[in-house]
């Protein structure tokens, strides 16, 4: 098997590269648009229970839909089938855990530490911008990590609706019965999620504030 | 400096209203130290948050130097009132120097006067500048970080300061050292500070005026020296505790200063041998018992010399029966000895000899609280 697949790689490393290109659309294109969504969204829903409620809801019905099921959903929804479509699904998919991070995030500061920001006389927009999100970065950071995770691995269903992506690959060795074809498809797409996990790790860490990163390591 | 006017908060709506606040009323000057203090929920922190208006007054107003705070910006208003909380909130994400200067960065002071007050300031707790400056929170113990949070509450320089118990969630010892400095700042400093409590200790410690409160009601507001000598009712009493209420001759029971174990003699001992005790424990009273160990009567080694052989009998010489119970008042006391007898035995409630008293017992006593009250 090793050998058939070293043959179809270097017959079509060109194909996988194209589809890698898709698939980076199909992640990045969603993520983009959901962290423009959430943060704010985040944000007003850790202030104000009547925001807090439905938002969070919704985020997580949009999770517990099985993730084929969603992308299948867009076709009768009227977005028919393509690029389109799963980009929308995707987005929706992304929604939940990068909500979360970010309600989570502002929530989980120390009640203290807002007391005293607006106890000294800070306007509500510079306790968010000198005080909540930098505090609440890290966390929010993480939630786009696990965003782009999931969403790598779901971007393989979306071939099954005409999306494209490393899917393609996969689909079509799984109805052919070519292993070498699965793994043209599924070993970029894992390699793809083991490095965005381990960069955006890496740029949690770095915009985790100093100040933050002592107090952690004091705590251990 | 500070007006408190008729101030009230309700929670709650109807049925359920709650008076968090009642109706408070409440003048402070300029450079005085006010301990609010009373029971959980008495309304002492939510009087402290509506001052810079973290809660808002359901009626009443406060004024600070004339002005009503309804009528003032609210973020201004914060600005120049330094605020301390318990848990004292340090930014984490930010060093110490940064934490500091926050407020004056807030009024846009430039960086170089910024940090010359933030050096100087850390300098006047003790925390050398070129260490602590660029350290961050975590670093930095309790104590250590409680007295960052008074400083960041210096540092624009507000005459007054809200401090809502900042020293509850220290050690003894460290809180102990923090109220002596925060006492001598705030007299060297000249500032007016309201001080949130439900440490009876550290309010008398650190109070000009003490202002106790129960049920969002002042039940009374006076000097510490005021309200430990005339405490205004039961619950004054009882929340200052007895053990720290100034005693008086008003409040002392004799018992706590008569003279222990006196000599008891049965009252079928005859003369000569009382005077033979006497001698012998070199003592010249002594209280005649009889077989229940009750008080009879004292007797004095004199009043036995006086009737020297004329009788065998004890009885018929005693005189001195008078006695008084070991809770009556040392005023009380002196008055009894003063009108009758120099000397008087204290007993029990089943009038057992515990002790006695003379005018030179009573005068030591009295003149031992007059030390004590105005030490």
């Amino acid at each position: 098997m090793l050998a058939k697949f070293g043959e179809i790689l270097i017959d079509r490393w060109y194909e996988v590269l194209f589809a890698t290109q898709d698939h980076l659309v199909l992640v990045l294109v969603p993520i983009a648009c959901a962290t423009l969504v959430t943060i704010p969204l985040g944000i007003l829903a850790a202030r104000y229970r009547w925001i807090e409620i439905p938002v969070m809801g919704l985020a997580n019905i949009f999770q517990t839909i099985p993730s084929l099921a969603l992308l299948a959903l867009m076709i009768p929804l009227g977005l028919g089938i393509g690029q389109k479509p799963a980009l929308v699904a995707l987005f929706l998919y992304a929604l939940l855990p990068m909500l979360r991070n970010t309600y989570l995030g502002i929530r989980s500061i120390d009640d203290s530490v807002k007391e005293a920001a607006a106890g000294m006389g800070m306007t509500y927009f510079q306790r968010l911008y000198m005080v909540e999100l930098p505090i609440a970065l890290p966390v929010i950071i993480g939630g786009i990590r696990t965003a782009t995770v999931i969403l790598i691995g779901t971007a393989t269903l979306a071939a099954m609706i005409g999306g494209g992506g490393l899917g393609d690959f996969i689909i079509t060795g799984l109805g052919m019965v070519r292993d070498e074809l699965i793994l043209l498809g599924a070993i970029p797409a894992a390699l793809l999620a083991l490095f965005a996990d381990y960069a955006l790790s890496g740029l949690e860490r770095l915009l985790t504030p100093r100040g933050l990163r002592i107090a952690r390591e004091r705590e251990k | 400096m500070l007006e408190i006017r008729n101030l009230t908060k309700m929670y709650g709506e109807g049925e359920e209203a709650h008076l968090a606040v009642d109706n408070v009323n409440l003048k402070v000057k300029q450079g005085e130290f006010v301990v609010l203090i009373g029971p959980s929920g008495c309304g002492k922190t939510t009087t402290l948050k509506m001052i810079n208006r973290l809660v808002d007054p359901t009626s009443g107003e406060i004024l600070i130097n004339g002005t009503p705070t309804s009528r003032l910006n609210v973020v201004e208003l914060r600005r120049n009132i330094g605020y301390v909380i318990q848990n004292i909130g340090l930014f984490p994400h930010m060093t110490i120097a940064a934490n500091v200067e926050i407020v004056p960065k807030l009024r846009k002071l430039d960086k170089a006067k910024r940090r010359t007050r933030t050096h100087e300031l850390l300098d006047m707790v003790g925390l050398d500048p070129d260490i602590y400056a660029s350290r961050y929170p975590a670093e930095l113990s309790g104590g250590q970080q409680q007295r960052i949070g008074v400083l960041r509450a210096l540092a624009a320089e507000p005459d007054l300061i809200l401090m809502d118990e900042p020293f509850g969630a220290l050690d003894p010892i460290t809180r102990d050292q923090l109220q002596d400095e925060m006492k001598d700042l705030q007299q060297r400093l000249n500032k007016t500070i309201v001080f949130v409590t439900h440490d009876i200790d550290e309010a008398l410690k650190l109070a000009d005026t003490i202002v106790l409160m129960k049920d969002g009601k002042i039940v009374q507001a006076a000097s510490p020296q005021e309200m430990l000598t005339n405490p205004a009712n039961g619950f004054v009493r009882e929340f200052i505790g007895e053990e720290r209420l100034a005693p008086q001759p008003d409040n002392t029971p004799v018992s706590d200063v008569m003279v222990n174990d006196p000599m008891l003699v049965s009252y079928e001992t005859s003369p000569r041998e009382v005077l033979a005790k006497m001698k012998k424990e070199k003592s010249d009273l002594a209280v005649v018992v009889d077989g229940s160990r009750r008080f009879v009567a004292m007797i004095s080694a004199d009043e036995i010399q006086m009737q020297r052989g004329k009788t065998e009998s004890l009885e018929k010489i005693l005189v001195n029966k008078k006695a008084i119970h070991g809770s009556t008042t040392v005023r009380e006391a002196a008055e009894t000895l003063i009108n009758g007898s120099r000397v008087a035995c204290v007993v029990d409630r089943r009038r057992r000899p515990i002790g006695l008293v003379t005018r030179a017992t009573l005068l030591r006593g009295i003149v031992e609280m007059w030390d004590n009250s105005s030490a």
